[in-house]
């Protein structure tokens, strides 16, 4: 073997980065887990496997990055937990009437538990040592794939409701956070 | 390695841990030189540089599993010495290897020994003939395994006198048993 330094530096960088996507996985098998759970519920497949696709990747881009990118995982994962999971707690045929329309019980909580990721975002991100931009964008980007994951089920209406009913509970949370830490 | 250099050590490498790609280079600036020194003193010139260079990778690739609450230059030494051991090992079955052709006999030798084994046989006929025909009768009956002429037991005892007079009349003429 016997590199010459300028040799060896680049292989001593080359196994770095390659260690550190060997370790993506401590990060990454999670998706395996979120998917199940969406297809386990005869979600619209077409859209689970792409949130799915998606999640894999920023999940392994993240953890593989570092810092704040690949500390987003797993709050973000946890604040998605939330629309991922509790639109298929509603009775399958359940249906509520809002403004003379009939909805599904699962539409309707898709922008409420996104609501509550959102509010769960909103608080870590609020936070000062948290509130950095890769720790803002990674576990927002995360959460809003775990949720969309869950949120299949109502179909594109649903996603869309959970990304409305997120931004409603992340942006007061984070701005008044800020807004209060400007005065103080 | 003086206090201060350790705990730039320490430092780039919980950095690098995390995913700061900016600490890569003064840790290894602090790193390989250190590492270098360690193998050189434990392994021969000629297997030193090669294992010191497979160690120093080996904690680069390890260094996203570092963990913070540990010494990172325990733990890189620590690698290093696995991989000192580990070419010893090798170093090891490679002499071995090289050793075991010479286990085998040499042709130069067997017929050394074809030489002296014809010596022997013709010194033992030698002496063998000055000794009575009854006893190497009895000696040869032995040796071929043929049937004793006469009871087994005197058989045996003619034998055993044989022998004994073999021995005496070898010594007698070549001083040794």
């Amino acid at each position: 073997m016997a590199w010459t330094e300028e040799l060896l530096m680049a292989q001593a960088q080359r196994s770095y980065e390659l260690g550190r996507l060997r370790r993506t996985v401590k990060d990454s098998w999670a998706v395996a887990l979120v998917v199940t759970v969406g297809l386990l519920r005869y979600s619209d497949f077409l859209l689970t496997a792409a949130a799915a696709a998606v999640l894999f990747i920023a999940t392994t881009l993240f953890s593989w990055r570092g810092e704040g990118w690949s500390r987003a995982i797993w709050p973000g994962l946890a604040a998605g937990a939330f629309p991922l999971v509790v639109p298929s707690l509603a009775p399958a045929k359940s249906v509520c009437w809002i403004a003379g329309s009939c909805w599904p019980v699962c539409s309707l909580l898709c922008p409420l538990s996104g609501l509550v990721a959102g509010l769960a975002l909103g608080a870590l991100a609020s936070r000062e040592d948290a509130g950095k931009l890769p720790m803002l964008v990674g576990s927002t980007l995360v959460a809003g794939l775990t949720g969309a994951i869950g949120c299949a089920l109502a179909g594109a209406m649903g996603v869309a409701g959970m990304v409305v009913g997120g931004c409603l509970g992340f942006v007061p949370v984070y701005l008044g956070a800020k807004i209060a830490r400007m005065h103080a | 390695m003086d206090r201060a250099e350790r705990a730039a050590l320490q430092q780039s490498m919980v950095r690098l841990a995390d995913g700061d790609r900016s600490a890569f280079s003064p840790l290894y600036k602090l790193l390989w030189p250190v590492m270098r020194v360690f193998v050189h003193r434990q392994l021969p010139p000629s297997d030193a540089e090669d294992v010191a260079q497979e160690a120093l990778l080996k904690v680069f690739a390890s260094a996203s599993r570092f963990d913070p609450a540990r010494d990172a230059l325990a733990w890189a030494l620590g690698i290093a010495a696995f991989e000192v051991r580990t070419a010893r090992k090798r170093r090891a079955r490679r002499k071995e290897e090289l050793v075991e052709p010479l286990g085998l006999p040499d042709p130069h030798l067997l017929e050394d020994d074809a030489i002296v084994d014809r010596h022997l046989e013709a010194a033992a006929f030698e002496v063998l003939g000055t000794l009575r025909p009854l006893d190497v009768e009895a000696l040869q009956c032995a040796i071929r395994g043929r049937p004793p002429p006469v009871s087994a037991a005197a058989f045996r005892k003619r034998v055993e006198r044989a022998i004994k007079r073999l021995k005496l009349a070898w010594r007698a003429k070549h001083g040794v048993d």
